[in-house]
């Protein structure tokens, strides 16, 4: 699968226009020879498919290749890089789970309540909601018209006072920004779910009983509705990473995704196959979770 | 009087019970009842209307630049000022409409289209043809797909037709499985088999048999794509690498607003409103439909 994937990713970054090093011609000092030479170096002159084979071989002992903008190797590149993306991605996370599912579950017991029919309506509207738009109207609302809270970046030069509350500060809009639309969405799957658990079999026989209320929403209910729930939250995880990327430009978070979008300028092949690789990996692994995860939770399933 | 009344009564019970409606009136009539779904149709009918024909009224060209009137407030004669060339937002914002509604329904007749290709042949034939189709369309799902929307829209430079394409390569899975999934349950049926036993083709089969059946599901699917692809144009053109200026689509009108945030927020705030409220009213419409296709969903 990871081969595959590897393959595609491989040729397309390849396919693109203008070859790296090419900028040096512009420089009179410099002779095409020696660019040349470089581009030997780095095993440029090669068929692509030699080239793919060297990289995926050294891909497999650790080595990704050196950054042909920096010149450092882009295992240590991202490693500096994905510090300030997890920090982001797991408080949207956080965020999302929090707000999500006691909106979902609340709007499945009021169901057609004043607060069902708000917190749905609210939903649609995230779920519709252009990311980077969301973004820059909060910057205007808070950083621009109040001033409450800084409008990019991850820190703030010379801060007074603690270090910590500055990086909150910072983190808090795009946090927001980013979790919003799985907020919308997993609120809205836990709300359905939970009504479909409530029509089932075990919730009348547990009512029947003359359990209280709230055991049976608690216990038997929740529990039940968890099980695809955490599903669907895992198999969300790599998507809530690629999207760090538009989110992580609009703030100028100094992460893996605005990241890609400079290595993007400067073509720089080696990272972008690094960060698409993650990418791919992590699709790929929360998709096994989701699966164990699964077979975990509902005892039915066997493998 | 009262048992002329009493007749009228009689024969209105009658026409309700007796005429049996198929199950696309049934829907219909499930639509109507549905406001949310009524109100995003109207709304989107309003905004088709208004990037059609709004251009005839209005004075300004969208590429017109005026360098002695930029960044101007909103004003009578600009209604929603001008942007960092001068040019007249209000006047691009239905240029740029035209372009994010077609990029947005074109992506997703195409996506549709392959993706109900691929799940009716995989769902029709099985067996190893349907393994291998739907080994492929995981692996095309493992594939992180705004990052690479993002490096093509790098390579090429894409024209309008081929940002279609990008957007529709990527979004045709899950038209796809939904349709293998309906088929696989369609083609068990007597019908079906019916069908075959007459000797018809495969071919027919498909198409004047499964697809038919299947055609509820899929333009709910297709009315959720077509949302999902004005975004992702949108996303792509906001970063640079979807519709290149000077043609304006309402991604790219968002893409200088960020710089001049602070000495001109109307240019941020309308372009995202207009993508906001297009999809809104989508995925209502779409939700309605889908209430009205599949009753039992919400009950």
């Amino acid at each position: 699968m990871l081969i595959g994937v590897s393959i595609i990713i491989y040729a397309l970054v390849q396919a693109m226009p203008g070859e790296p090093f090419d900028m040096y011609l512009e420089n009179p000092n410099i002779s095409f020879e020696e660019v040349q030479k470089i581009k030997a170096h780095y095993g440029l002159d090669q068929p692509v498919y030699i080239q793919y084979l060297n990289w995926a071989k050294n891909m497999a002992k650790g080595d990704w290749g050196i950054s042909y903008n920096t010149r450092r190797p882009v295992l240590e590149l991202l490693a500096e890089k994905v510090r300030p993306t997890i920090e982001l991605t797991l408080t949207a996370f956080i965020i999302s789970i929090i707000i999500a599912i006691p909106l979902g579950v609340m709007g499945a017991i009021k169901k057609n309540s004043l607060f069902d029919y708000t917190t749905t309506t609210l939903t649609f509207l995230g779920i519709s909601m252009p990311v980077f738009w969301f973004g820059l109207m909060l910057q205007l609302l808070f950083s621009v018209k109040l001033g409450w809270l800084p409008s990019a970046g991850r820190t703030s030069f010379g801060v007074s006072g603690s270090e910590t509350i500055d990086l909150i500060k910072h983190l808090i809009m795009p946090a927001f920004v980013l979790s919003l639309i799985y907020i919308a969405g997993w609120s809205r799957y836990s709300r359905n779910n939970f009504l479909e658990v409530m029509n089932q079999d075990y919730i009348r026989t547990a009512r029947a009983k003359g359990l209280k209320e709230t055991t049976v929403l608690g216990g038997h209910a929740l529990r039940n509705s968890m099980i695809s729930l955490v599903t669907i939250i895992t198999l969300d995880i790599p998507v809530l990473f690629s999207g760090a990327v538009v989110t992580e430009t609009v703030f100028a978070w100094p992460g893996m995704g605005r990241f890609f979008m400079d290595s993007l300028n400067k073509m720089d092949y080696p990272v972008l196959m690094g960060i698409l690789m993650i990418n791919a990996l992590l699709v790929i692994m929360s998709n096994l979770l989701a699966d164990l995860l699964y077979a975990w939770l509902d005892p039915r399933v066997k493998y | 009087m009262a048992k002329k009344r009493n007749l009228l009564k009689e024969k209105e019970i009658m026409d309700e019970d007796v005429v049996i409606k198929s199950p696309l009136q049934q829907a219909m009539i499930r639509f109507r009842k549905n406001k949310l779904a009524i109100l995003g149709g109207t709304l989107l009918l309003m905004l088709i209307l208004f990037v059609c024909f709004g251009p005839i009224f209005s004075k300004f060209d969208p590429d017109d630049i005026d360098l002695f009137n930029i960044l101007a407030k909103p004003s009578m004669a600009e209604i929603l000022g001008t942007d960092e060339l001068g040019r007249d937002i209000f006047t691009r914002l239905m240029f740029g409409g035209r372009v994010s509604l077609a990029i947005g329904v074109s992506s997703a007749l195409f996506a549709i289209s392959l993706g109900t290709l691929i799940g009716a042949i995989a769902g029709y034939y099985g067996g190893i043809i349907d393994t291998a189709l739907m080994r492929f369309t995981d692996l095309v799902l493992t594939i992180p797909s705004l990052p690479l929307l993002m490096i093509l829209g790098g390579i090429f430079k894409p024209s309008p037709a081929l940002l279609v394409f990008m957007i529709s390569i990527l979004n045709w899975m899950a038209t796809a499985r939904l349709v293998r999934s309906k088929f696989l349950t369609l083609r068990t049926l007597d019908y079906v088999k019916a069908a075959r036993a007459i000797g018809c083709k495969n071919g027919r089969i498909i198409f004047s048999h499964l697809l038919p059946n299947s055609l509820g599901p899929i333009i709910v699917t297709a009315t959720l794509t077509v949302g999902r692809a004005i975004i992702s144009e949108s996303t792509l053109s906001f970063l640079g690498v979807g519709i290149n200026p000077p043609t304006a689509s309402w991604g790219n009108m968002l893409q200088s607003a960020q710089s001049n945030m602070t000495t001109a927020p109307w240019m941020a705030i309308a372009p995202g409103l207009m993508i906001l409220i297009t999809v809104l009213a989508i995925n209502f419409l779409g939700d309605g439909l889908n209430d009205a296709f599949d009753p039992k969903r919400n009950e």
